[in-house]
């Protein structure tokens, strides 16, 4: 599979309850800007939007979010599920499926060259990570290599915290996140579109820089459905 | 014996040891104690007065979920009910939380020939005033001052509607008091004693079985924590009673 393919949800579309990651500032994850669909990458000097590829698929996803809901925040899952987070004042919390997605994520630089999030090259753990470090799921990998994920939605009476270990150990996974924190027995990740798994380590300068982990088999994430569609309490 | 039922409210989980009833063996018999800080350290004060019926309720709980030994800790929440932590096979690692019936009288110890009573009064039986110290034992069920100062919230893991209720697994809730009380007046009252001593940073504090509140303030010498008398719950204002299921 070589293009982003999308294929959207079925209207009422359905709530999602599962792993999902919060938005860190207002310029984190996959969003809309300009019309288009990217991430904002701060490199050393500057912060600057890379869009996703133009392609009918991307278009397909564009025309559907900007319609509804003049663009925001999207989620790609590494399961290929699109998740929504609803904007309206009544709706802090709530998210929605919007649709799946298949193939590569490819971002334009402002070069005009291309980080491909499925091949983003020949990495090995330990590499720096030069693409987006804000989009993909955040987990916490602990010591085994196995990634547990926190997310929250809100209730009638506050919120309720699911906590749920969503990849069991993972001996290549640990050994990764040990060459880039030798000293951390575990620490926040991020499960990117594609699979790869990235990590911040913060240097002497106090930046935190990206770091590459490993990749994981998304089609191993089986059973997300489960958490489509549940009504809250 | 009827089987021990599943408490509906807060859990009082990871709060420290003096923040806490226990029951345990003093001088032979089961006594209720409560770990109390002095300047020379820690030290255990076994309850004045018998306090045998609390006693035999918590080991009743306990040997009914197959705990053999007895004893332990146990918390007394703002409604008087008596809340026991068990381990068993069911919850594995961390407790489930039993309800032990309400508790009757008042729990009161004795330190240096010294009343030390869990009402908001001083050793002389004068009334304590609201950002004094807090010399009292100090057990009590946490609650936070939200961040902002504005509400009052508690965490504890969600339980499903059945009854008997079952634990869902890895899943906690959190609870706001303005989503409970939907009336800003009251929250503002409710929220406006804590308030006056957290400052909008906000932070965690206790209510005791009497509906005192206090709260850990930095003690500004280098020794720790103090303690410090916030006032009373509006019970108007505040949290309704759980269920308490047959």
């Amino acid at each position: 599979m070589t293009t982003f393919m999308y294929e959207p949800e079925r209207r009422p579309y359905p709530r999602w309850m599962g792993p999902f990651s919060p938005a860190r500032g207002t310029r984190s994850g996959f969003r809309f800007h300009r019309g288009r669909l990217g991430t904002w990458v701060q490199d050393e000097f500057k912060r600057s939007f890379w869009p996703v590829l133009d392609c009918r698929g991307t278009k397909l996803l564009t025309n559907l979010v900007r319609r509804e809901w003049g663009g925001g925040r999207i989620l790609l899952l590494p399961t290929g599920l699109v998740v929504k987070p609803l904007q309206g004042d009544d709706e802090v919390g709530r998210r929605v499926v919007i649709g799946r997605f298949r193939g590569p994520v490819v971002l334009q630089r402002p070069d005009g060259r291309t980080f491909n999030l499925n091949y983003p090259g020949d990495l090995q753990p330990g590499d720096p990570w030069t693409g987006p470090k804000t989009t993909g799921l955040e987990c916490a990998i602990q010591s085994d290599g196995s990634l547990v994920c926190k997310w929250y939605h809100p209730t009638r009476l506050g919120k309720e915290t699911i906590t749920e270990q969503l990849h069991g150990a993972d001996h290549t996974l640990a050994s990764g996140f040990r060459r880039v924190r030798p000293i951390d027995v575990g620490g926040r990740v991020r499960v990117t579109a594609n699979g790869h798994v990235i990590t911040n380590r913060q240097t002497w300068t106090e930046e935190w820089i990206a770091f590459y982990v490993g990749r994981i088999d998304p089609t191993s994430w089986t059973n997300w459905n489960r958490w489509t569609g549940r009504t809250s309490t | 014996m009827t089987t021990p039922k599943i408490y509906r409210g807060v859990w009082p989980r990871n709060v420290s040891r003096l923040a806490k009833y226990a029951v345990r063996i003093v001088g032979g018999e089961w006594k209720i104690t409560v770990l109390y800080e002095v300047e020379a350290g820690l030290r255990y004060l076994a309850v004045e007065g018998d306090g045998t019926d609390i006693v035999e309720r918590i080991n009743a709980v306990k040997t009914g979920l197959g705990d053999r030994l007895g004893g332990g800790a146990f918390y007394v929440n703002e409604y008087r009910h008596v809340l026991v932590p068990v381990s068993s096979h069911s919850s594995g690692p961390s407790p489930h939380y039993y309800y032990a019936g309400r508790l009757q009288g008042d729990l009161s110890f004795e330190f240096e020939g010294q009343p030390l009573i869990t009402r908001p009064l001083h050793p002389n039986g004068t009334p304590l005033n609201a950002g004094e110290r807090w010399v009292g034992p100090r057990p009590g069920i946490p609650y936070v001052l939200a961040a902002g100062g504005d509400d009052i919230y508690y965490e504890t893991p969600a339980l499903t509607d059945e009854n008997p209720p079952r634990v869902r697994a890895l899943v906690t809730q959190r609870v706001k008091l303005s989503k409970v009380l939907h009336n800003p007046a009251l929250l503002g009252h409710a929220v406006r004693p804590i308030a006056n001593i957290r400052g909008h940073q906000g932070g965690r504090f206790y209510v005791n079985e009497h509906g005192v509140m206090f709260t850990p303030v930095d003690a500004g010498d280098g020794n720790g924590m103090d303690y410090v008398y916030c006032g009373q719950i509006d019970r108007s204002a505040w949290f309704p009673e759980p269920p308490i299921e047959d």
